[in-house]
């Protein structure tokens, strides 16, 4: 089953670092004239803002127009530092790092205030701090020259690195474009890391990114400050290279320029970035001179592009992308189809150790109660769940047990009462650190990061395992290497417990090609990889034809006997209740009616009563 | 103290011209965004063709600034074919740019809005040039009418036209909202697309309409400030559609109440800030009372806080 | 003689300086860049100095060009962003047969490209960045045919305080380098000469809407309001929405206020009674501009005041360019000390243009005008005393 090696690797990576090479080697040297080494200076700026807001709006979805600020915040702190203007001269490698934690510094105050708001909220409220930003650039002259107002501020001291006079174009661009591969290479570590998967997680679904143990907003606030330092650092480098700043740098215009670059490149999509970047900043210069008429062709191109390839001009390039579509053949060459397939034929029977239900209790439920407006969702709930037991919990629809995992998993607050796991009293945390804590949940109507490939949606779920911070991801040292190489592990060994449904072809394929049953088995295994004690299954069968219902029925009977897991599952589907469990508790309007083994609760007459309607009788339903 | 006073109340006057212009902008952007969930970007340019568009109609119908007929008939003739434009304008774009994307994500929708208000913008300066096109009005408006003083406050003849064209036409819509069938069905189709499209909504009519009549408001409203002003170019959308947009979202995006409170409260608090303030800040009252509003209020003023189903 | 002694200065200075002087052969192709902000904000009035320019370049080539070559005029739009003027200076001093720029007009693009253009000796004439810094930075290359904000700002102050005799002023100022001077050197002036109630705001150009403020400014009551914006029609609405709030102040506009269509037409009666200030006397006035006047108006339209200056600009660096071809050879070196020897240019302008040692106009006077029914009536001429 050993795949051959590709001898030599061309992937987009060594393209683009080729390219990089080649801009810093040969370009500058190829290019006629101080115009077009120029515009060759200021693609470089471009392609590091646009790199810096891919980070936010790319990885992370985050629609902040208060991007273009952070650039400037950046630039009037270079201007700050680097001239007559308040008689500072710091040099340009000291000046820079300070210039990029101001505005990073900056990012995360002003995230601070509105990380919490949503998608186009936070995209107005960060609207108006740049505005702001920028008429307070405008009117900071008066009564103390800060800015400089509109006449901004201009001759900044000569650039000398390593006795090198930095003057002309020619030496810019040089300057610059080694910036700019600075920057790609961090994007793309981060991008790579943890890091990276956890603001691609936020970007998919916040709430469920949240459920597997990420405290999403502290990722928006760090995806926030890391665009801003970003920004900070372009915009030095680019008022080093204007020698002046002006407010009209910072323009609201300019942002919209950036947000084309990247999402005519693809959302996300690093290399497609840089190649929007270039496009977008060469095209317009090659039409300066028609005036009117370029802006005309500029917003044309825009509209088709969005209509024509939503996914940016550079989605669909072979090398652009990574996720595959499912192969017709094996590796054998047979003709394959999905029901063919079964899984966990090759079981590996060595590990003997078996689990069985303990006596030690692991989750209880005191007195739970949640209103909803005038409707009690769970009314004073009462149980408790045990080391290794399989408990059920089934009830018609608005019984309220969906409601019950959602406070159990810190996604709502409950009103009334304790949820205690492990003598630690856990009703006052946030989804993510009951992840953290051992306490995992899958999602009754599917909440996957679907443009992720599979593997990654299971990688994403080592997030609250791991620890490598930016530090160690961009630099790539060992903690990172390790935990890097046991999250690959690990996600491949929790996906092979699946057999072929989620190996091999489909460790790289969309979760959104996959069919409802295997949505399923990936939430399952997105839960299991976040290392929890128990977990947490909403309607694991639901959409299962009964073949497939009887592969899973078996699955969580494996997850409990040779995997340990403890489970507390929502059913519909009696015969799998019946297999697996080993209580069942009846829910009804928000309250436990009946609990016991399965037999016993399926003959209590409340029970059928609850599901089947009053038999002749009518009336006193009280609880309503 | 009383200097004080009546230059408040002149500014209370001022803003409310001002604010039920925004209101009416913010309505288009509110309504498009209930039925797309989209921040219609080239919306602020659908004003600006508004206000062209009345241009050209006085133009046709005067012979050296003096109208040709009756001057009441003349001012609703530009107000009835600038939003006719407008809402044709806003249909073409609906059509071209956004529905080809409706199942994009939404960024995509943003960047083709972005598209069409740079495109439109430039097609004007292309064709109609940079210069600004003046409105002469002076012979619409009778002698002794023009300007009325009200204790120490002054209102002319233009801003109480552009108050009632204001208000009456957010009663209309209010009507049209709350009592017809249509009105019922944009509600329904602003909560909930997929169930009202299963309820029988023809929902691709609905989001027709909403156009429709959103273009149509942003259209009253570029020609009642091109009469106001006397002055319309083709760079005025930017910022009134900027101004609109924070009005929407002041009022809490989605609710057209929400948008006519949203741009009135956005037009007084300008007007007052430039008493108390350098008139530079102006702005930055404007964008600090909302960003304040939206901190302890993420839903607007009106909007509603809805919980995230699980 | 003085004019003399500065060229061969200039050319000692080049010489000195080191820079290798490439002397073209002219037959090669003439180019002269036009630097301005063609799209955005400032659209309007770059555009009249382009085409008054492009008026010029047409007439030099239908007389058959410099030494039979035909005159290549290049746009160069940076759109209002600095960032672009500067892309704009790289692409025109890397043409090598580019001999001369018009432009740029607006105060901190050029302050942002002064270098760039100064670096390769590449002549540029202004028609309106007026800030002061722009040639006391010690380029040679710049000109301008306007004359200084400091200038104006002095004789206007002296105009409000002898012709108008105020004693309160009121001073709105756009938010714009240009604007921004102006109500600096004005106030300066103003309390120089003794006038201390002065009231200074800022409005938004092109924003349309200037009753707030406005309102504030009748709350002060001021005899005079200086209303400092750039373009003609915003003006307009000011001293129309003056009017209408029954703000009695005379209302005192600038430079780009002289305009018959977009102020005096525009305001519709309110601008009767106005002043405006401006560095040349009334371009309709002139006979030598009527000419010029007539064929703009044919092929573009109405004119304000931004054109006639561009028109004399592009003539003056033709001109100089002209000069400096006589020989078959042309270098931009040349081009510079054929300017700054440039003595008493009799255009359309209706004031010899001369150019002192720093590239400012020479003894730039401030003509002052007063809204006559449909005229300019020109009621004083200020040289700073």
């Amino acid at each position: 089953m050993k795949r051959f090696k590709p001898r030599i690797k061309i992937g987009p990576t060594s393209v683009t670092i080729l390219f990089f090479v080649l801009s810093l080697a040969v370009i500058p040297r190829l290019l006629p004239d101080n115009y077009w080494q120029s515009i060759f200076s200021i693609t470089g700026v471009y392609v590091m803002l646009a790199l810096g807001l891919n980070i936010v709006a790319g990885f992370t979805g985050l629609l902040d127009l208060s991007y273009i600020a952070f650039f400037g915040i950046g630039g009037y702190t270079f201007a700050f530092l680097c001239s007559d203007h308040f008689g500072i001269h710091l040099p340009f490698l000291l000046a820079l790092p300070i210039c990029a934690l101001t505005a990073m510094v900056s990012g995360f105050l002003l995230g601070l205030t509105s990380i919490r708001l949503k998608g186009d909220y936070l995209a107005i409220v960060t609207l108006a701090f740049a505005q702001i930003f920028k008429l307070l650039l405008l009117n900071l002259d008066a009564p103390i020259n800060i800015t400089g107002g509109v006449n901004g501020i201009y001759a900044f001291d000569q650039v000398t690195l390593l006795f090198i006079n930095i003057v002309t174009p020619e030496n810019y661009s040089v300057l610059i474009w080694t910036c700019a591969l600075l920057v790609f290479l961090v994007s793309f570590r981060l991008k790579a890391s943890r890091i990276g998967r956890g603001w691609n997680a936020i970007r998919e679904d916040e709430l469920a990114a949240n459920a597997i143990g990420i405290n999403t907003t502290r990722m928006k606030l760090y995806s926030f400050a890391t665009g801003a330092m970003i920004a900070g650092f372009s915009g030095a480098v680019f008022v080093s290279f204007q020698d002046s700043v002006f407010p009209n740098n910072f323009d609201f215009q300019q942002l919209v320029i950036v947000y084309c670059m990247v999402i005519i490149g693809g959302l996300g999509n690093i290399y497609g970035v840089i190649a929007g970047a270039v496009v977008l900043s060469i095209l317009p210069e090659i039409l300066r001179e028609y005036g009117g008429l370029r802006m005309m062709i500029y917003g044309v191109a825009l509209v088709s592009i969005m209509a024509l390839r939503p996914q940016g001009l550079f989605s669909a390039i072979p090398g652009f992308t990574k996720l595959v579509k499912r192969p017709d053949k094996d590796e054998t060459g047979e003709l394959r189809a999905s029901t063919d397939l079964y899984y966990s034929q090759d079981k590996d029977e060595t590990d003997v150790k078996r689990y069985t239900k303990q006596a030690i209790p692991l989750l209880e439920i005191q007195n739970l109660t949640l209103n909803f407006g005038g409707l009690t969702a769970v009314d004073k709930l009462d149980f408790c769940l045990h080391k290794n037991e399989i408990l059920s919990i089934i009830g018609p629809n608005g019984a309220g047990k969906s409601t019950l995992f959602n406070i159990i998993s810190g996604i709502y607050q409950s009103d009334q009462g304790k949820v205690i796991y492990k003598d630690l009293d856990i009703s006052a945390y946030k989804p993510h650190r009951v992840a953290k804590a051992g306490i995992a949940r899958t999602f009754q109507n599917l909440r996957l990061f679907n443009e992720l490939s599979v593997i990654d949606n299971i990688k994403i779920s080592r997030f609250c395992r791991t620890k490598a911070f930016f530090f160690s991801a961009i630099f790539n040292l060992n903690l990172n290497k390790t935990e890097e190489k046991e999250t690959h592990e690990t996600a491949k060994k929790i996906l092979k417990m699946f057999g072929r449904r989620l190996t091999g072809y489909r460790y790289d394929q969309k979760v959104s090609q996959l069919s409802y049953a295997n949505r399923r088995r990936v939430e399952i295994a997105r839960a299991m990889a976040t290392g929890p004690e128990i977990l947490l299954l909403d309607e694991p069968s639901a959409g299962m034809n009964p073949q497939e219902t009887g592969e899973i029925t078996e699955f969580i009977k494996e997850l409990r006997d040779r995997f340990g897991y403890t489970i507390l599952v929502i059913e519909h589907k009696l015969n799998l209740v019946k297999a697996v469990s080993d209580r069942v508790i009846v829910m009804d309007h928000g309250e436990k009616i009946c609990e016991g083994s399965y037999d016993d609760v399926a003959k209590n007459p409340m029970v059928i009563e609850a599901y089947l309607g009053k038999k002749g009788k009518s009336g006193n339903q009280t609880n309503s | 103290m009383e200097d004080i006073f009546g230059q408040l109340s002149q500014q209370a006057i001022n803003g409310i011209t001002i604010g039920g212009v925004y209101a009416l902008i913010a309505i288009g952007y509110t309504m498009v965004y209930g039925v797309l969930s989209m921040l219609n970007f080239a919306h602020g340019e659908l004003y600006m063709i508004g206000g062209f568009t009345g241009w050209w109609v006085l133009q046709i119908f005067s012979i050296n600034h003096v109208p040709v007929m009756n001057a009441a008939l003349l001012i609703s003739l530009m107000i009835v074919l600038s939003m006719a434009v407008s809402a044709l304008l806003g249909l073409a774009i609906e059509r071209i740019a956004y529905r080809p994307l409706r199942k994009a994500p939404r960024m995509n929708l943003l960047l083709s809005s972005l598209g069409v208000s740079i495109f439109i913008q430039n097609f004007i300066l292309y064709f109609q040039g940079a210069k600004v096109k003046v409105f002469h009005i002076s012979h619409l408006i009778p002698e002794g009418i023009r300007t009325f003083h009200v204790g120490g406050v002054v209102i002319s003849f233009m801003r109480i036209i552009v108050i009632l064209a204001c208000f009456f036409l957010m009663v209309i819509l209010t009507l049209i909202i709350k009592k017809t069938n249509i009105g019922k069905s944009i509600r329904a189709t602003a909560q909930d697309i997929e169930a009202a499209a299963f309820m029988g909504i023809d929902t691709d009519k609905i989001i027709v309409i909403v156009f429709l009549i959103g273009s149509a408001l942003g259209g009253a409203a570029g020609i009642l400030v091109s009469l106001l002003f006397t002055q319309v170019d083709y760079y005025v959308g930017f910022q009134a559609g900027l101004k609109g947009f924070t009005a929407a979202v002041l009022g809490g995006i989605g609710s057209i109440p929400g948008a006519m409170a949203g741009g009135l409260l956005l037009g007084i608090c300008e007007a007052m800030a430039v008493t108390f303030f350098p008139s530079a800040y102006k702005d930055v009252v404007a964008f600090a009372i909302l960003i304040a509003v939206l901190i302890f209020r993420p839903q607007g003023l009106m909007g509603e806080r809805i919980r995230e189903k699980v | 003689m003085m004019k003399r002694v500065m060229a061969l200065l200039v050319s000692l200075f080049f010489l000195l300086s080191g820079q290798a002087v490439m002397a073209n052969d002219v037959s090669k192709g003439l180019h002269v860049g036009n630097a301005g902000s063609f799209t955005g904000d400032a659209a309007a009035p770059c555009m009249e100095i382009f085409n008054s320019s492009q008026l010029a370049v047409d007439e030099w080539n239908a007389r058959g060009g410099i030494q039979g070559v035909q005159i290549k005029h290049v746009m160069g739009d940076d759109a209002l962003d600095p960032a672009q003027g500067i892309n704009v200076a790289r692409k025109f001093t890397s043409d090598e047969l580019m001999y001369g720029v018009v432009g740029p007009p607006v105060s901190h693009i050029a302050q942002a490209s002064l270098k760039i253009y100064g670096q390769s000796n590449l002549a540029c004439i202004t028609t309106a960045a007026s800030k002061p810094e722009l040639t006391d930075s010690g380029y040679k290359h710049f000109f301008r045919v306007n004359a200084r904000n400091d200038a104006h700002g002095w004789n206007c102050a002296l105009f409000i305080k002898k012709n108008l005799k105020a004693k309160r002023v009121a001073i709105l100022n756009e938010k714009v380098a240009y604007c921004e001077n102006m109500a600096q050197q004005t106030i300066k002036g103003l309390k120089k000469l003794g006038i201390t109630d002065i009231m200074n705001d800022t409005i938004v150009a092109g924003s349309k809407d200037f009753s707030a403020v406005l309102t504030k400014v009748k709350a002060y009551k001021p005899d005079v309001l200086f209303f400092i914006a750039t373009t003609a029609p915003d003006q307009a609405i000011g001293v129309r929405q003056a009017k209408e709030l029954g703000i009695e102040a005379i209302f005192f506009g600038t430079e780009g206020a002289r305009d018959k269509n977009d102020f005096i037409a525009a305001s519709e009666g309110a601008a009767q009674g106005a002043y405006v200030y401006h560095f040349s006397p009334d371009i309709y006035s002139i006979p030598a501009a009527s000419a010029y006047i007539k064929s703009y108006e044919k092929k573009y339209g109405s004119l304000s005041g931004f054109g006639p200056p561009a028109y004399e600009a592009m003539n003056i660096l033709l001109t100089a360019i002209d000069l400096a071809a006589k020989d078959g050879n042309i270098s931009r070196p040349e081009v510079i000390s054929n300017l700054s020897a440039i003595a008493n240019y009799n255009g359309i302008l209706g004031f010899p243009v001369s150019f002192d040692e720093k590239g400012d106009l020479l003894g730039g006077a401030t003509y002052f005008f007063k809204v006559n029914g449909k005229e300019f009536e020109q009621v004083a001429v200020l040289t700073g005393k």
